[in-house]
């Protein structure tokens, strides 16, 4: 194996083992500011790991791809979700269904049956195996935070880093894929954010507070 | 000329952004659908004739499934265009929601019209997806459009629960494309879904049942399929009543063509089994959950969401079962649902007007009070619960003559008994509604002590009865009320004939699935 190989080898698993253990954290934090930092070192991770592939790879469109990322998911949504935050004077999220010890065991469950299960699943080889399973335990622990947390602003942040877990995988399978599709994801991510934000105003206007354990008027 | 399916809802949600006169807008919102309801036809034709109106490859594509498609949403959001400027004008002359609500209520209209278009038109899935995607985020706007708790807590679970399923589909797709570069010596693979499915035999299957499965949970929870349908019943009830029509009418359609796209690359290449249990699967907890809901359930909004379930269910058995007579069963009752539940939508939106209410215990003797409504909406609560000889009997029993032809006798008995009970439950609810003694507000307050009546806003005049608003009157009632009628002659004429041209399109277009 030429030794540049190894090189990516070891850097690709370094920095998604990074973006792994951002959203593990997540169920040990309380603090909203905290959650929205957890979000942000994911998504500078993420477009990391695309700028080193695209350096490695020689692929210019990654390049590119690694742009997007970093400005929409880096800088743009933490700080549209920032101001929603400072907005509705949102700053912990309230204890959870399940205690932080019980959730940090079940996000670990998560990632060896992923490991496990995966291996036998999709074949795949090369450097983004690593990747590619990274990205599936992130995205069913972000559905983890979503189901346990209470706060809305919690599950809009679970969502993106779902979604951050979802252009992992994207990016292992494809190697990246043509730069206008990424472009229109990257779109249609923002507007949701846009749009989510609206709601979650409006909610704070119908429900003076935004736990999502009053929305209980819908039944049967 | 596909281009033009899009660029004319754009140039309507332009004119509604830009022009703030209530008349124009409305016209602009009408004349767009139906100047595309035209160009569909056009299309429709061309499809016909064999030749593909789009070329394979380029960003627009049809085919004559897409060309089906195409004229399913084209026609129903004409019909709703129409029926929205009595309902939404009612709306805001009662003050339900404001002037600027109305006009923003017309522009996600013209958007929403466009994402729908895009998802039959894209060759690419990936292009597919994203339209999905964006019919979801403009439609969870109009949920929320009257921004009372109930709506902003409906339209929250919509826009949460299919973001994180569409997150799923679009995995799925990633998945079919790692497929696709495999197949192709570990190239570049293919997102374009006619070169996929060249290539469909190719493609390593272990990888590929992944792939779907992930796709039918993902657009699956789009399309209202059980156990994944949680946010629809909240959904449709809580949206303007024409938005409901054409959530439970075309957009839940959109998502299951997503379903049905993928299906034939993943019936090309794992075969003809896994698909079909997939759908069986999918289909019957579909068809059994909502016939239990629909036994107790007393909101008529609520009732007919419940109902779009057990009739997506309905549809995903028909394609699952296959063979020429099942994929012509999916696509007409496809069809037959467009009618018959924004039809009945429409008549729930009359009554609302007109009783305020849509529990269907308080609303009691609609024939007497409205014969026309309460006809035509009895035609259509007949329809929906698969009486002969309306357009749902006809694919109903071709589904069921494909089960009996296929062996699937368990399949069948569970569907039947689960029939039996939606007809039940449809009949109980609706038929009290429309043929039961008519009832003054006052009785109803003092016979259902739980759900006190609103205080009337307008003082009733001396000798008023079942009148609490005026019926709706003018132009804008009689155009509605005229596509009311349309769509129940339109709900008859397909249980006793199906026109020739309309047969060789759904004919063509099962060819399609059929692979």
């Amino acid at each position: 194996m030429p030794k540049a190989w190894v090189v990516v080898y070891s850097i690709t698993d370094f920095i998604t083992i990074g973006m792994l253990l951002t959203v593990v954290a997540m169920n040990s934090l309380k603090r909203m500011e905290s959650f929205l930092r957890a979000y942000t070192i994911n998504s500078l991770l993420l477009a990391l790991l695309m700028a080193v592939s695209a350096f490695y790879l020689d692929a210019a469109h990654l390049y590119i791809a690694a742009a997007v990322t970093l400005v929409s998911k880096g800088v743009v949504i933490p700080f549209l979700l920032k101001k929603v935050v400072r907005q509705l004077k949102i700053t912990h999220e309230v204890e959870p269904n399940i205690n932080t010890p019980l959730s940090l065991v079940i996000s670990s469950i998560l990632v060896v049956v992923v490991y496990s299960s995966l291996s036998r699943g999709i074949f795949i080889e090369g450097f983004t195996e690593n990747p590619l399973k990274v990205s599936i335990s992130i995205i069913l622990i972000s559905l983890f935070i979503m189901i346990t947390r209470k706060k809305a602003v919690t599950q809009v942040i679970g969502l993106l880093l779902m979604e951050n877990g979802l252009f992992l995988a994207g990016f292992s399978l494809t190697y990246g894929m043509s730069t206008i599709i990424e472009l229109g994801v990257v779109f249609d991510v923002l507007m949701g954010v846009i749009i989510l934000g609206v709601f979650l105003s409006q909610i704070k206007k119908t429900f003076i507070d935004l736990d999502l354990d009053k929305l209980t008027t819908l039944k049967g | 000329m596909l281009l033009s399916l899009i660029l004319i809802p754009l140039a309507a949600a332009l004119i509604c952004l830009l022009i703030d006169s209530r008349r124009v807008y409305e016209y602009a919102t009408v004349l767009s659908c139906t100047a595309i309801s035209g160009i569909a036809l056009v299309i429709a034709g061309a499809a016909l004739s064999g030749g593909i109106a789009g070329s394979p490859g380029g960003a627009i594509y049809a085919d004559a499934l897409s060309a089906f498609m195409v004229v399913v949403i084209t026609l129903l959001s004409l019909a709703t265009s129409v029926y929205s400027i009595e309902y939404m004008g009612g709306e805001l002359e009662h003050g339900h929601i404001d002037a600027k609500a109305h006009r923003y209520y017309y522009l996600l209209y013209n958007l929403f019209i466009l994402t729908m278009l895009l998802v039959p038109l894209a060759d690419n899935l990936a292009v597919m997806w994203m339209a999905i995607e964006g019919t979801t985020l403009v439609s969870a706007l109009l949920v929320g459009l009257y921004r009372k708790r109930s709506s902003v807590e409906a339209a929250w679970k919509y826009i949460i629960l299919c973001t994180v399923g569409i997150t799923f589909a679009l995995l799925g797709t990633f998945i079919f494309y790692y497929a696709s570069s495999g197949a192709s010596g570990g190239g570049r693979g293919a997102l374009e879904w006619t070169a996929l499915l060249a290539m469909a035999p190719r493609l390593n299957p272990a990888t590929v049942r992944l792939g779907f499965i992930l796709i039918v949970v993902g657009y699956g929870t789009k399309a209202g399929l059980a156990p994944v349908h949680n946010w629809l019943p909240d959904a449709h009830s809580e949206a303007p009543t024409p938005i409901s029509a054409l959530l439970s009418g075309i957009l839940l359609n959109c998502a299951f063509y997503g379903i049905l796209r993928f299906a034939v690359i993943a019936r090309a290449s794992l075969g003809y089994p896994f698909v079909r249990d997939m759908m069986f699967l999918f289909g019957i907890s579909s068809v059994v959950a909502a016939s239990i809901f629909m036994l107790i359930q007393r909101n008529a909004k609520r009732l007919l969401a419940y109902s779009s379930i057990e009739h997506m269910g309905i549809i995903a058995l028909s394609f699952g079962v296959g063979g020429p007579f099942g994929f012509y069963a999916a696509l007409l009752h496809i069809l037959n649902h467009a009618i018959g539940k924004p039809l009945m939508f429409f008549v729930t939106g009359r009554i609302k007007g007109r009783y305020d209410t849509v529990e269907t215990e308080q609303a009691a003797g609609v024939i007497k009070a409205m014969p026309l409504v309460g006809a035509v909406g009895f035609i259509g609560i007949m329809a929906l619960a698969g009486a002969p000889p309306f357009g749902m009997f006809v694919s109903e029993f071709l589904m069921l003559k494909a089960l009996a032809a296929g062996g699937h006798w368990v399949i069948m008995g569970v569907f039947l008994a689960a029939g039996g009970m939606v007809f039940y439950g449809l009949l109980r609810s609706f038929g009290g509604m429309f043929l039961g003694a008519p009832t003054s507000p006052a009785p109803v307050g003092q016979s259902m002590p739980a759900h006190p009546p609103a205080p009337p806003r307008i003082p009733l005049p001396v000798g008023a009865d079942v009148d609490r608003r005026p019926a709706v009157r003018g132009f804008r009632g009689l155009s509605s009320g005229i596509v009311m009628l349309l769509m129940a002659a339109a709900l008859l004429m397909l249980g006793l004939y199906i026109p020739g041209p309309l047969d060789r399109l759904i004919t063509l277009s099962a060819g399609i699935i059929g692979g």
